[in-house]
């Protein structure tokens, strides 16, 4: 159980391109973590910078309370001596080697005796359901087989550390489902330390204790998953996370667009604010926040809510439930609503939002 | 739905095309072969009286001669001793130049790599004695007729190993060829995810560790097949072991192989290149078992590379030194030894009245035969229109002939004509160049059948070269054929065209791009190509290879560098505008 401390990283590739923009991060011992945002936003680079494959700019990195990388005392510790496991989104594993061989290069280089090290083989790849394969070549492997390979490899010498750079996006759809829940049953059984990088939020959001949502190599907000879905700490996390997208309403422009002032009337009425106030730039609201009723239906609105009037644009089923997207002017919002519900295009309907599951971010996109 | 289901009976026209392409492939390229075969043991009309047998009866008294006579040793024995010395230091050299330059250029972060990986390119277009020619200006000794070399004049006393020989010959075919295996290496460091590498980093091994169990491992294909073509290439190599080798009688079977065809030894001369297709079948054999072995890992890789260069460090100015000396030695030196010699009576007196344009401009020069300068000669004048001729037209059978290969091979894949014309195809690649000229000779030297004797014509010089760059028009063919996958042709095929609109409005434009960048390819290596055509070549049939080889013979040096000059000047012309053209180079992607 080994924690990582990261302390006012900063990574730069060239001198105007910066990676990552003095990130702080601590990671406790047993955790698993996510490190969630878009493609180019630094999180591949905080990944590699743990590992020793790319040293910082400057502050300090430390593992298991032993510094490994800072820059300012001159302190870097090659990765080959940092004993953790790294697996690539491309799995890497070598072509011109079995199963069996790639899994006991690591334990080769360790020294171990020839026996002890064919025991460990054996347990790695029965763990993860590959024994029957250890003979085959990784180009004679489907997808899945590749990554389990890949993860047996980097389990075999057992790192306190686990470094999972995107390991899931090359599987289609079904196997990535079976990994997700493969990996967080092994997190369980081994305890080690994990660190998982991935852009897709819903696997952030179903496998990591903690996740640190990162754009454009800084952090924007570091907490559990609930709490980043149900208290996004800026705007950008909001929108991020979240299927279908949350919904947003700008106030900067009200031009012909005359239900956005009631519409803030009642949110800032709400969370007992005046209504001129600048700091309401924007708000929003998740999809499950808003009841659907036809306009031509009677609804009483009840105490904390406020209605938005728009048309269907489409209906989408997926099955359990169904997305409605609405637009009112220029907007389109997506509402989830029971597939027993009936919209035809172009009706009027009346959005009927829950304002104690609203967000409000100031002009900065931080939450008030 | 009428042009998906074939009407019983009917015609696929693409199969027609494919028996046809086959029909002509194997005449031109099997048959070559087999006719080497029955003419190393059939009595030739020049050896009737001596041999007392019957024109065209089966003997073995060639394949006495030349293995087991008082001459075998030097007609054939020694050259393949030589041979075989030869390629094989010049394939290990050319190996460890091209794979140290390919890992600095595409693995490190060196400057101006672009620039680097240009210029890597240039040894190889140039032709393949240029060195030799810019050897034996520099260090040719006064044993020989003609005007010595340039640091005789200076004073130095070059001894014999030194300016001839198997050392020269080494270091001039490393320096030509090493280009190859740099492009070979080069595009395999880059396919090459350095992800794998940084696995056995986290896993504990160090620079060495990961370089020996896991780069070079990978590397190992890439390695193999360079071998093997630069082993052939060298093999099938004439003008340098020519040019350097003559003076010391060092032979090689190439020469060897000349030799006895200018001597009138017909039959001898066809156990030669025998001997030289073996090499080439073998060569290819083992492609063949290399490429099996490692299919079951070579089709790795393509995604998720990302790579992180070597830091150079302290190293980086040092390193960027060594590699621009480095090229300086192998492009700029030569050239400029070649070009001075052109405007000096004596290379190497450096007095101002030894410096003239006279081989360049005079009417006629005043050195030692009445020849005029090169361009004020008629002579050169149709003979670079010969050269063009060839290689052009040659070009463009070659390049029209392997996208129509190509296409076959793909579309008829599971058929198995498909893979007989892929291999057919390739296998002028792996076949020394000189012994295919024999064969051609050989083929072509009387008439059969439907098919007039061709020899001494041009049209024969086109064939042969046709042919010999097939392989590096198919090969590109192919992969554009896959990648383009049938879908286009299908939707053409779904709103009802007919094979012939499917192939010129769909499949020709779409390959409009690679079918140029290949043609030009193959005019290039034609234009340059020597080891074939001084075979073929007849007196008032000349390119400008064969001629600069002449006035080597009657040691013009300084006429025939100016020639190996001009044929360096149209081909990277030449390049130039293919590069402006398809946005295209040969070292492209390598520099980053």
């Amino acid at each position: 159980m080994i924690d990582i401390k990261l302390e006012h990283i900063v990574k730069k590739y060239t001198s105007d391109v910066i990676a990552v923009d003095d990130l702080s991060l601590n990671f406790e011992p047993g955790s698993f973590v996510c490190l969630l945002g878009p493609s180019g936003c630094g999180k591949t680079t905080t990944l590699r910078m743990i590992s020793g494959l790319e040293r910082a700019n400057d502050g300090v990195i430390t593992i298991g309370g032993e510094i490994f990388d800072s820059p300012k005392q001159n302190i870097f510790v090659r990765p080959e001596h940092r004993k953790l496991g790294l697996v690539f989104q491309s799995y890497a594993l070598w072509p011109h080697m079995t199963v069996q061989e790639n899994v006991d290069f690591g334990l080769k280089l360790k020294k171990i005796s020839k026996e002890q090290r064919s025991r460990i083989v054996d347990e790695s790849l029965d763990l993860l359901r590959m024994g029957a394969y250890r003979k085959r070549y990784p180009a004679e492997l489907s997808g899945g087989q590749q990554q389990r390979v890949a993860l047996a490899r980097m389990l075999a010498v057992q790192p306190g550390i686990l470094l999972l750079d995107e390991p899931l996006s090359n599987l289609d759809a079904a196997l990535r489902l079976e990994m997700r829940s493969e990996l967080k049953s092994l997190h369980e059984r081994l305890g080690s330390t994990i660190v998982f990088v991935t852009h897709d939020q819903l696997e952030a959001m179903s496998l990591a204790t903690h996740v640190a949502v990162m754009k454009e190599g800084k952090l924007e907000q570091y907490a559990d998953p609930m709490t980043i879905y149900l208290k996004p700490a800026t705007e950008f996390v909001a929108t991020f996370v979240g299927s279908p997208p949350m919904n947003m309403v700008g106030f900067s422009d009200l031009e012909g667009q005359r239900w956005k002032a009631p519409f803030k009337k009642a949110v800032a009425a709400f969370i007992r604010m005046d209504a001129d106030d600048q700091r309401i730039c924007k708000v929003g609201f998740r999809a499950e926040a808003v009841t659907l009723k036809r306009s031509d239906d009677p609804h009483p609105l009840k105490q904390n809510q406020t209605c938005i009037k728009g048309h269907i644009k489409a209906v989408l089923p997926t099955g359990p439930e169904q997305i409605v997207s609405i637009v009112v002017d220029d907007n389109q919002f997506y509402v989830v609503t029971p597939p027993s519900l009936c919209f035809e295009n172009g009706q009027s309907v009346d959005m009927v939002v829950d304002l104690t599951m609203i967000h409000v971010f100031d002009q900065k996109g931080l939450r008030i | 739905m009428h042009a998906l289901i074939k009407k019983k009976g009917s015609i696929n026209p693409t199969m027609v095309l494919g028996l046809i392409l086959a029909l002509v492939l194997t005449y031109l390229i099997a048959i070559p072969v087999v006719m080497l075969i029955t003419e190393s043991v059939r009595v030739h009309s020049i050896d009737v009286s001596y041999f007392q047998q019957e024109e065209g009866a089966f003997t073995l008294r060639y394949f006495q001669r030349a293995l087991a006579s008082r001459v075998s040793s030097v007609l054939f024995l020694s050259p393949l001793m030589n041979t075989l010395v030869i390629a094989t230091c010049i394939t290990l050299c050319t190996t460890i130049v091209g794979y140290i330059l390919a890992w600095i250029i595409t693995r490190t972060d060196i400057r101006l790599k672009r620039i680097f990986a240009t210029l890597a390119v240039v040894p190889f277009m140039l032709p393949s004695w240029s060195y030799a020619a810019a050897w034996i200006t520099l260090f040719k000794n006064r044993k020989q007729a003609g005007a010595p070399g340039i640091l005789e004049v200076m004073g130095f006393t070059i001894p014999d190993y030194l300016a001839y020989g198997p050392l020269p010959i080494i270091i001039c075919l490393t320096m030509h060829y090493f280009p190859l295996a740099f492009l070979m290496f080069g595009n395999a460091f880059q396919r090459i995810d350095s992800q794998m590498e940084e696995s056995a980093q986290i896993l504990g091994a160090n620079k060495l560790q990961t370089a020996i169990h896991i780069l070079l491992p990978v590397m190992k294909p890439a390695i193999m097949s360079t071998i093997l073509l630069t082993f052939a290439r060298t093999v099938g190599t004439f003008g340098t072991p020519y040019t350097l080798g003559r003076p010391v009688r060092f032979n090689t079977l190439s020469t060897s192989l000349y030799f006895t065809y200018q001597s009138g030894e017909p039959g001898v001369m066809a156990v030669i290149a025998l001997a030289m297709l073996i090499i080439g079948a073998l060569l290819v054999a083992l492609d063949v078992y290399v490429l099996r072995e490692y299919k079951r890992y070579v089709t790795m890789g393509g995604k998720g590379q990302m790579s992180r260069p070597f830091t150079l460090g302290p190293m980086q100015i040092p390193m960027n030194l060594l590699v621009g000396c480095f090229l300086f030695v192998v492009i700029v030196l030569p050239l400029s030894i070649l070009a001075l010699s052109t405007f000096m009576v004596t290379p190497g007196w450096f007095v101002k009245d030894n410096f003239t344009l006279q081989f360049w401009f005079a009417e006629e020069t005043r050195v030692r035969e009445a020849v005029p300068g090169l361009l004020r000669d008629p002579t050169l004048l149709s003979v670079a229109w010969t050269s063009i001729k060839v290689a052009g037209i040659g070009a463009l059978i070659c390049g029209t002939l392997g996208t129509l290969v190509g296409y076959a091979v793909v579309r008829l894949q599971q058929y198995r004509l498909s893979k007989y014309l892929r291999h057919l195809s390739f296998l002028p690649y792996l076949v020394p160049g000189i012994g295919f000229g024999a064969a051609y000779l050989v083929l072509f030297a009387t008439g059969r059948g439907p098919i007039p004797a061709l020899y001494g014509t041009l049209l024969l010089m086109i064939l042969a070269m046709s042919v010999m760059y097939l392989p590096l028009t198919t090969r590109s063919s192919i992969s554009s054929m896959a990648q383009m996958g049938a879908e286009p042709e299908e939707a053409a095929m779904i709103l009802g065209a007919g094979w012939f609109t499917r192939m010129f409005k769909i499949v020709i434009p779409i390959q409009k791009r690679s079918l140029f960048s290949g043609i030009l390819l193959a005019f290039i290596q034609g234009m340059k190509e020597l080891s074939l055509v001084i075979m073929l070549a007849v007196p008032g049939l000349e390119v400008l290879t064969t001629l600069s080889i002449r006035y080597t013979d009657n040691a013009l040096m300084q006429m025939s560098n100016g020639v190996i000059l001009i044929i360096a000047f149209v081909t990277f012309l030449l390049t130039a505008v293919s590069q402006r053209l398809t946005k295209t180079s040969l070292a492209q992607g390598i520099g980053g």
